[in-house]
C-alpha cells in the first residue's frame, strides 16, 4: 500500500491530479484520494474530467475521490482559532455546498452522498465494487476540532478566546471538543 | 533518411529514456510537439489534463507513486505558468519531474509579443538545477539527456524550453567537433554510503542509549527492512513524518504513527522521554516535536548533503542512502533490554556492560504497552498512552486511515459507551 500527499509545499489540491497519475503508473491496482470540499472545488471537480475520459483503459478503472465536504476551508478555520484566537471569518472560510456524487454522475462517474454514519461502510464497499471512478461525498462536521496529542497552553487560550468571541459554530466547538479529548484517554476502540 | 524535426527527435530521445507519458495540455507554442506527437502514434503517450497545473500535479504523482521521473509539457506563456505550483510541489518534495515548455519564435522574442513570457527568469528558481533554451537543432539531445538525468539523480525539477519554430527546424545531431557536444542515454544505479568511522560513531551513539527513538521520513521507503531491524535490534520506537506514513505500517507494535500537531500521543511521548534519536530519510521541520536540546544523542542518515544537519542539533550526520547505510549500522548494534517489543536478552557491549533497563514504564510507547489501560477515573484523568490515530491533513491515496478520518469527522458513537466496555475488558 502507497500513500502520498503534498508534503513540503502543502498546496491544495493535488489529490485526484496525483491519484490520476498514480493511475497511469499501476493501471491494474484502485486508488483511492481524500479530498477536502476547499480542493474538490478547486481542482477536483474539473479534472474528475480527466478521470471519466482515461479510466476505460484502466485495467482496474477503480478511482475513488472521498471529499470530506463540511462545507468550510476547515483547516485556516482552525488555525485561527487555536493561534489568533480569531472566530472563524465567514466571508473567507465559509463554501457553498456541492452535490459532488450528482456532478460525478453528470460526467457518467459513479457517486453517492452519505450523511449518516451507518451509510459510511456501504459506500465505500460500493465504490471499491465500481466499474468506473467513484466519487463519495462524506457530510462532515466542521466543528470537529483536529486536538493535538499534547495543546500547549497558548493554543488552548486561543480556541477559547475564539469561542467566546463569538465564533459562529462554538456550542458545536465546545460539545465536538470534549468528545474528541475523551476518546484520547480511551482505549483504541472501533474508531 | 527521411530528416526529422526537432519535435520529432524530442519525442524519440524521450521513448529512448522509456518515458511512458507526458502529462500536457496544448497550446501553440508546442504545436510543433503536437504534430510530431500525431506522427508518433502518441508514443510516448499524451496524457490531457484539464489544466496545466493539474498536468504538473499528475506527473508529480506518476513520479511519487512509480519511482520514476514524471514529464509533464505545456505551451509558452500562460500555459507553462500554469504548471509552475505543481513543479514547486515536486522541487519541494524532492521529486524527479522534467518540464518541457514551447515559447515564442525566436525572431519575436524581445518584440514584447503574443504570449511572449521570459521563460528563462521564471523558471530560474523551480529549475534551478537545470533550466535550459534549445535555440539550435544541434543542443539534442544534449540539453534533453542532461534535464532527465539531472532530474533523476538530483530528484528535483528541471525544464527545457524550446521556441516554436526551433520546433519545426530539420534536426541535426551534434558533430564530432569544437563546440558540439554529443551526450548519452541513462546513467547507473548509484547509493552512497558513509565512511566506515562514521558507521561506528554512529553504532556508539545508538547503543549508549536505554530508550531509542526513531524517525523516519520518505527517504526510508526503499529501506523497510533495515529499520525495521534497527528497530528491533535496539528496542526503539518508530514515528513517521507525513510523507514517510507509507515507509513502515502501523500495525508493528513499536510504530507510534505520525508525529506533530496532527500525530499520535504515543510519538510526542517517545520524542518526549527518549535519550537517543536516529532519524532517517526525515526533514521534518518541526523541533518542537522533537527532543528538548540536550536530552537526547541523534543521529541523522540522509542521502542529500545539502538537507542532512537541519533541523534538530544532531551529534552526528550521516550521508548515505537509507538501506545500504542500515545495512552496515547493523552489526554493529547490539540488543537492548527491556520491557518493549523487540527486546531480547542482552549481551554485553564491546566495552561496557551490558544495557539494562531501569524499569519504570515501558518502552517504546505504543497501544501494545501493558501499562496503557487506565485503571480508575484518575488513571484516566492522568496521561495514557491511546494510540488512537489523528486525521491527516490533505492526504492523498491512504487507504489506511480512510475509515479513521471518516469515523472521526462524522459523529461518532457517545464515547461513554466505549469506555464503559474499555473498563470490563
Amino acid at each position: 500500500m502507497r500513500g502520498s500527499l503534498s508534503g513540503t509545499l502543502a498546496t491544495m489540491g493535488p489529490g485526484v491530479p496525483y491519484l490520476i497519475g498514480a493511475k497511469f503508473a499501476y493501471p491494474d491496482r484502485p486508488g483511492i484520494a481524500l479530498v477536502g470540499d476547499g480542493a474538490m472545488q478547486m481542482n477536483g471537480m474539473a479534472e474528475l474530467i480527466t478521470a471519466a475520459k482515461y479510466y476505460p483503459e484502466w485495467s482496474d478503472p477503480r478511482l475513488v475521490v472521498a471529499v470530506l465536504n463540511n462545507h468550510d476551508l476547515n483547516q485556516v478555520t482552525w488555525e485561527m482559532r487555536a493561534m489568533q484566537g480569531a472566530p472563524q471569518f465567514e466571508d473567507s472560510q465559509a463554501i457553498p455546498d456541492v452535490r459532488y456524487a450528482d456532478v460525478a454522475a453528470l460526467f457518467g462517474l459513479g457517486g453517492v452522498r452519505v450523511e449518516r454514519p451507518e451509510d459510511v461502510a456501504p459506500a465505500w464497499r460500493q465504490a471499491l465494487a465500481a466499474d468506473r471512478p467513484f466519487v463519495i461525498d462524506f457530510r462532515t462536521d466542521p466543528a470537529v476540532p483536529p486536538i493535538p496529542p499534547h495543546a500547549t497552553w497558548d493554543q488552548i487560550k486561543a480556541s477559547a478566546s475564539s469561542v467566546l468571541h463569538g465564533d459562529s459554530d462554538r456550542g458545536d466547538v465546545v460539545r465536538q471538543g470534549l468528545k474528541a479529548k475523551l476518546q484520547d484517554f480511551l482505549p483504541g476502540g472501533a474508531g | 533518411m527521411r530528416t526529422m524535426k526537432v519535435a520529432d527527435y524530442v519525442l524519440q530521445r524521450l521513448r529512448e529514456w522509456d518515458v511512458e507519458h507526458v502529462f500536457a495540455y496544448p497550446g501553440d507554442g508546442i504545436n510543433g510537439l503536437l504534430a510530431a506527437w500525431g506522427r508518433a502514434k502518441d508514443a510516448p503517450r499524451f496524457v490531457q489534463a484539464r489544466h496545466e497545473e493539474m498536468a504538473a500535479f499528475e506527473a508529480v504523482g506518476y513520479a511519487k507513486f512509480s519511482g520514476r521521473t514524471g514529464v509533464c509539457a505545456a505551451t509558452s506563456g500562460p500555459g507553462a505558468i500554469h504548471l509552475l505550483n505543481g513543479l514547486y510541489d515536486a522541487k519541494l518534495d524532492h521529486v524527479p519531474v522534467v518540464a518541457i515548455v514551447g515559447q515564442t519564435d525566436r525572431s519575436a522574442m524581445g518584440g514584447s509579443y503574443q504570449q511572449e513570457v521570459d521563460l528563462l527568469s521564471l523558471y530560474k528558481d523551480v529549475a534551478s538545477e537545470f533550466c535550459e533554451m534549445v535555440t539550435v537543432p544541434e543542443q539534442l539531445p544534449n540539453v534533453l539527456d542532461r534535464a532527465l538525468r539531472i532530474a533523476a539523480t538530483r530528484r528535483t525539477v528541471t525544464a527545457v524550453i524550446i521556441p516554436a519554430d526551433v520546433q519545426e527546424l530539420d534536426h541535426e545531431a551534434p558533430a564530432h567537433a569544437f563546440k558540439q557536444v554529443p551526450s548519452s542515454l541513462g546513467v547507473g544505479r548509484y547509493a552512497p554510503v558513509p565512511a566506515d568511522e562514521e558507521l561506528q560513531r554512529a553504532a556508539e551513539i545508538l547503543n549508549s542509549g536505554e530508550r531509542p527513538a526513531i524517525l523516519v521520513g520518505q527517504g526510508a521507503r526503499q529501506a523497510r527492512a533495515e529499520v525495521e531491524q534497527v528497530a528491533e535490534v535496539l528496542g526503539a520506537g518508530v514515528a513517521k513524518a507525513l510523507l514517510g506514513k507509507d515507509a513502515l505500517p502501523d500495525t508493528l507494535p513499536y510504530v507510534t504513527g505520525s508525529i506533530g500537531l496532527l500525530g499520535t500521543r504515543p510519538s510526542y511521548e517517545m520524542m518526549r522521554d527518549c535519550d537517543t534519536l536516529l532519524v532517517i530519510g526525515s526533514s521534518f521541520p518541526y523541533t518542537q516535536f522533537l527532543p528538548e536540546f540536550g536530552q537526547a544523542r541523534a543521529v541523522q542518515i540522509d542521502i542529500d548533503p545539502t538537507m542532512v544537519g537541519l533541523r534538530y542539533p544532531f551529534e552526528l550526520n550521516i550521508v548515505g542512502d537509507a538501506a545500504e547505510t542500515l545495512r552496515r549500522l547493523l552489526p554493529l548494534l547490539w540488543r537492548g533490554t527491556g520491557t518493549g517489543p523487540g527486546a531480547t536478552a542482552s549481551r554485553p557491549a564491546p566495552n561496557a556492560g551490558g544495557r539494562s533497563w531501569s524499569g519504570g514504564p515501558a518502552w517504546p510507547p505504543t497501544r501494545s504497552t501493558p501499562n496503557t489501560w487506565p485503571t480508575s477515573w484518575t488513571g484516566c484523568c492522568r496521561r495514557t498512552r491511546s494510540s488512537r490515530r489523528t486525521p491527516v491533513r490533505r492526504p492523498t491515496g491512504t487507504p489506511g486511515t480512510c475509515g479513521c478520518v471518516t469515523a472521526c469527522a462524522v459523529r461518532s458513537p457517545e464515547p461513554w459507551r466505549r469506555w464503559a466496555r474499555g473498563c470490563r475488558t
